[in-house]
């Protein structure tokens, strides 16, 4: 990313309040995250990529919710290696969303460490090394929320499970 | 009985000046040379060659053919495409003639871009004045770009693993989009108007997504795009600035244009216009203003030079801070500077237009995947 940029999104979304933490300690990590296509209730997979060759690695998917396919959810995964290492995917991620008008998110039902989000029609957030970006792909706008929140579910309960 | 045993339109894969340029289908198809095999090739798509102008102006163009005859007493021959191949003679060894250069007649003589189906009547005879006979017919489809492909495309090395090679299946587009270009200026803004009429139907503006990238985080999702192109899902519905301004430059590089895409910013406030998919005149989606914004550009994407927005069309009247508008879709137009009333003046307010800057350091051409 270029330096200015940077410079400006850790100013706008003041990364020093969330920077470099998390909820399950600066070494929880999932590594291997694959999807299964039954993290989402409802939705079914159209189509999923993994980019082993990215840096970090990242899966791509497409999911579909009605017959006529007008209702369809990107969601993307980028595996880190660290915390810090999803908190600069974050920042990445947030560098390629042209809005002004994106905002953390900090209510209590906010998911992941961290998390942005634009109205209720897209969530960015980073649980532990890993970041999710659930949007739209469909000319039907559905609210991602929710989705988010179940994703999130599915995350802490890996998390839970490494540490046991 | 004679045939035409095969043609090599792309003879030689280290010139573009006599010959067609090195060539691939698509990410993960190469074509390979010679194009056109007899049995194997039927359909113009079947035998596909990119001639670029720039390189071959004055030059003789040259396709290398191999001839095979049945008959033991046919040793030497004229052939021909009337108004097409040149005549020349050739000999038959064994019943073949190995591959045997051919003049091409006036192939690019519009200096325009474009793609056509052609067929080939070829004929022969049996001596300098004894008729030309009919004897096969071969079709192609003949790319025409103005120079030599640009980044991300290149010519080198010239092998399948190279997947940066120009693909015919964008040239199926570009070619189309740019159809009767003579300039790279005018190339460019083919390529944009028809981006910007995508919208609504193939893409639009990604409001739900606060004007993420969908086809540009990385690379440029190029296989995806086309797919959306063709009616598939690709990777959605929604664009942003960053897919817009790969999509043009990557397409008009293709047909010889020199476009990067690059971004300006950070954090400004915005006019109305009118976003891509969009009829409303409004600030983008209703939002503040844009954290950044990208566009292809020319030479070092600085204020002194002109960009091509496929993304929003601006106010192009004397006061683009205030209705009534008059849309305009950036087309080769200068960056400028505050005041000067060119493309900043019009996409950011009075006071945006301080931190609306060229950021020439993001300047780059993403690599087709």
């Amino acid at each position: 990313m270029e330096p200015g940029q940077k410079k400006h999104l850790e100013e706008r979304f003041k990364a020093r309040e969330w920077y470099g933490r998390s909820q399950y300690g600066l070494r929880a990590s999932i590594k291997g995250f694959a999807l299964t296509g039954s993290e989402l209730p409802g939705w079914k997979i159209q189509r999923t990529e993994r980019d082993e060759s990215a840096k970090p690695r990242v899966t791509h998917s497409l999911w579909s919710r009605n017959e006529a396919a007008t209702e369809i959810l990107s969601v993307d995964f980028w595996e880190c290696s660290s915390v810090r290492a999803a908190d600069d995917q974050v920042l990445d991620v947030l560098a390629n969303m042209q809005s002004a008008d994106i905002e953390r998110r900090t209510g209590t039902n906010a998911p992941g460490d961290v998390a942005f989000g634009l109205n209720d029609t897209m969530v960015l957030f980073a649980r532990a090394n890993l970041v999710v970006l659930l949007r739209n792909a469909g000319p039907k706008v559905v609210m991602v929320g929710a989705i988010a929140t179940r994703v999130d579910a599915v995350l802490i309960q890996r998390l839970k499970t490494i540490r046991k | 009985m004679i045939a035409i045993e095969a043609i090599k339109f792309n003879h030689d894969s280290n010139s573009a000046a006599s010959d067609a340029l090195n060539i691939r289908k698509n990410a993960s198809q190469f074509i390979s040379v010679p194009e056109w095999r007899r049995f194997v090739s039927v359909n113009p798509e079947d035998s596909r060659a990119a001639y670029a102008v720039a390189p071959t102006k004055g030059k003789t163009l040259t396709i290398a053919v191999s001839l095979s005859s049945t008959d033991p007493a046919l040793t030497f021959i004229e052939v021909r495409v009337r108004k097409h191949v040149k005549a020349r003679p050739v000999s038959f060894i064994n019943g073949q003639t190995g591959f045997v250069f051919f003049e091409l007649i006036d192939p690019l003589k519009h200096a325009s871009i474009g793609v056509r189906d052609v067929e080939w009547h070829w004929e022969f005879r049996r001596g300098p004045h004894r008729q030309w006979r009919h004897f096969t017919i071969t079709r192609h489809r003949i790319y025409t770009v103005l120079d030599v492909p640009t980044g991300p495309w290149n010519q080198g090395p010239y092998n399948a693993a190279n997947t940066q090679l120009p693909w015919t299946d964008v040239l199926d587009y570009a070619c189309h989009w740019a159809d009767g270009a003579t300039s790279t200026d005018m190339a460019g803004a083919l390529v944009t108007q028809s981006v910007y009429a995508l919208g609504p139907s193939v893409i639009t503006y990604d409001c739900p997504g606060g004007g993420s990238s969908h086809y540009s985080a990385g690379n440029f999702a190029c296989t995806a795009f086309l797919d959306r192109l063709h009616g598939g899902l690709g990777n959605g519905i929604y664009v942003n600035c960053s897919d817009c301004a790969t999509i043009v430059s990557t397409f008009a590089n293709l047909l010889g244009c020199d476009l990067w895409q690059s971004r300006m910013g950070w954090g400004f406030a915005l006019n109305q216009m009118l976003g891509i998919g969009s009829n409303v005149w409004q600030t983008c989606c209703g939002w503040s203003g844009f954290s950044y914004h990208e566009v292809a550009w020319e030479d070092a994407c600085t204020a002194n030079d002109d960009v091509f927005d496929a993304c929003l069309q601006v106010d192009g009247d004397s006061d683009p801070t205030a209705a009534p508008h008059v849309a305009l879709l950036p087309q080769d137009l200068r960056f400028g500077n505050p005041g000067n009333l060119l493309y900043r003046d019009r996409l950011a307010t009075p006071a945006g237009r301080a931190t609306c800057n060229p950021q020439p350091g993001t300047r780059t051409r993403r690599v087709v995947v």
